[in-house]
């Protein structure tokens, strides 16, 4: 893989402080931006999204909470559904090297391919720096972020703490229930709960 | 043969037979899991201790009831026999696991857990259990466990146990599980970014707190990656545990285990404590 330049932007000097899901981030407050390249090497930044929801994905194939939401199709489902919709969604591993799920280019682009994966691009952030500074803790956390470049959703991709994927079917989706909102003009109704996981592999 | 013989007969190959059904352990490459009834008998109106044990690997663990920033509860899904029902369980004290910012509320090597249930007036002649768990496993890696385990009991039955056995494994499991009254705490107030736990006076007359640790029970309240800190005063000792910022709502009831490292005459010794308290906001 090629080696990789991660930068992150700080405008945040505004957001200095603890809160409650690390460093920086808060419901209604600015999502800091970052810069990641994805496994062909092309940077992606948030804020050349600016205008746009976006849903961040923190991802680790091997890890079986992930793997629920990939064997059933779901997170599949969700990232085309939401993309068809002009949503960015971008996946992001932040597992170090020689922890699990940090794989190479192409053994990601070969896993995506078999899951048929979906998401605007896959980025790694293997040193864990911007993993640490949303504060993703677990795999899956999923957050999301409104046109105007501020956090509107933070947590869990739903209610149901199991790796069992018949739970898929009758759990509340949360990710799905906020953007179904905004994209329809409303107020997110959850906008924090607790995400459930693997630890990220920092 | 009389009638009585060949009753008891009957039952013991029928004993047999379900034995040979159930099965009492259940393995994965790193945590072994055990359903131990220590009651070897069915007796109508009484209680039965059933223990559930997991031995891991070196390295390995499982979670509390409330695992923390990440991981998986262990669940324990019963089926009983007509009639019988759960009564209790006790769960053994966590350990906190810190790694790169992520606080996580684990047993390491052994975790005893102890259940009774209790026996209707009325039982039939063989009881059978079963028991459904799911855990999660995890060391530099998480893997997903689950076992169906299962005994049954004879009504007033005689049965040889290894009594030493079992003595050990109940001292074992006593050594870690919290006590389920208090004295220890006082009043809990929330003051700005922490909860202050005042202790009861009356237990510091005789020992010092050298260190305090709270597992709440409840998510999404508490910070667990800040540390719970000691305020030793003149008049009161009490122990801050840190709330987390951008909490939607205050504890109105202050749940989770209380470890406090006490000294008394030049003995230290560690005790576990269940509160379960009202909070002054």
């Amino acid at each position: 893989m090629h080696s990789r330049h991660i930068t992150i932007i700080l405008f945040a000097a505004l957001l200095l402080g603890t809160s409650a899901f690390g460093v920086g981030i808060e419901i209604g407050k600015p999502a800091p931006n970052f810069s990641l390249e994805d496994v062909s090497g092309k940077a992606h930044m948030l804020k050349d999204y600016a205008g746009k929801y976006v849903v961040l994905e923190w991802v680790n194939f091997d890890c079986p909470f992930v793997k629920k939401h990939y064997d059933s199709g779901n997170m599949q489902m969700l990232q085309k559904k939401y993309t068809e919709q002009d949503v960015i969604w971008l996946s992001i591993n932040s597992s170090a090297p020689g922890k699990q799920g940090n794989f190479s280019s192409e053994e990601i682009i070969k896993r995506s391919l078999e899951y048929k994966a979906a998401p605007t691009a896959y980025l790694v952030d293997d040193k864990g720096r911007v993993g640490k500074w949303y504060g993703a803790k677990t795999t899956p956390h999923m957050f999301i972020i409104d046109p105007e470049g501020n956090v509107i959703y933070a947590g869990g991709i739903d209610d149901k703490k199991s790796v069992n994927v018949e739970d898929v079917l009758v759990s509340k989706n949360y990710v799905s229930a906020a953007l179904d909102e905004v994209l329809a003009g409303k107020e997110v109704s959850i906008n924090f709960t607790k995400s459930y996981g693997c630890s990220v592999k920092y | 043969m009389s009638r009585r013989h060949r009753r008891i007969r009957q039952l013991y190959t029928i004993f047999l037979i379900l034995i040979a059904l159930f099965s009492h352990a259940s393995e994965t490459p790193h945590v072994r899991a055990e359903l131990i009834p220590l009651t070897n008998t069915a007796i109508p109106g009484e209680m039965i201790d059933i223990a559930v044990v997991f031995n891991m690997s070196p390295g390995w663990h499982t979670y509390w009831q409330n695992p923390g920033d990440a991981g998986m509860a262990t669940s324990f899904s019963w089926t009983l026999p007509e009639g019988f029902e759960l009564v209790s369980m006790r769960e053994p004290a966590p350990a906190r696991l810190t790694e790169e910012d992520i606080t996580t509320f684990v047993h390491h090597n052994e975790a005893i857990y102890l259940f009774q249930v209790l026996a209707p007036s009325l039982i039939p002649d063989i009881s059978s259990f079963g028991l459904k768990l799911d855990w999660l496993e995890c060391k530099d890696v998480c893997l997903p466990g689950s076992a169906e385990l299962g005994f049954t009991l004879i009504r007033d039955a005689v049965v040889d146990s290894d009594k030493a056995q079992l003595t050990s494994l109940i001292k074992r499991a006593e050594k870690r599980f919290p006590n389920i009254t208090s004295t220890l705490a006082g009043t809990a107030r929330i003051k700005q970014d922490h909860l202050e736990l005042s202790i009861n006076r009356e237990l510091l007359q005789t020992v010092k707190i050298l260190e305090a640790d709270f597992f709440p029970v409840e998510e999404l309240i508490y910070d667990i990656n800040r540390p719970v800190r000691l305020k030793k005063g003149f008049w009161k000792n009490s122990i801050l545990i840190p709330l987390l910022k951008g909490r939607e709502k205050n504890p109105e009831i202050l749940e989770g285990l209380l470890v406090l490292k006490l000294s008394s005459q030049d003995r230290v010794k560690t005790t576990y404590s269940l509160i379960n308290q009202a909070v002054q906001n």
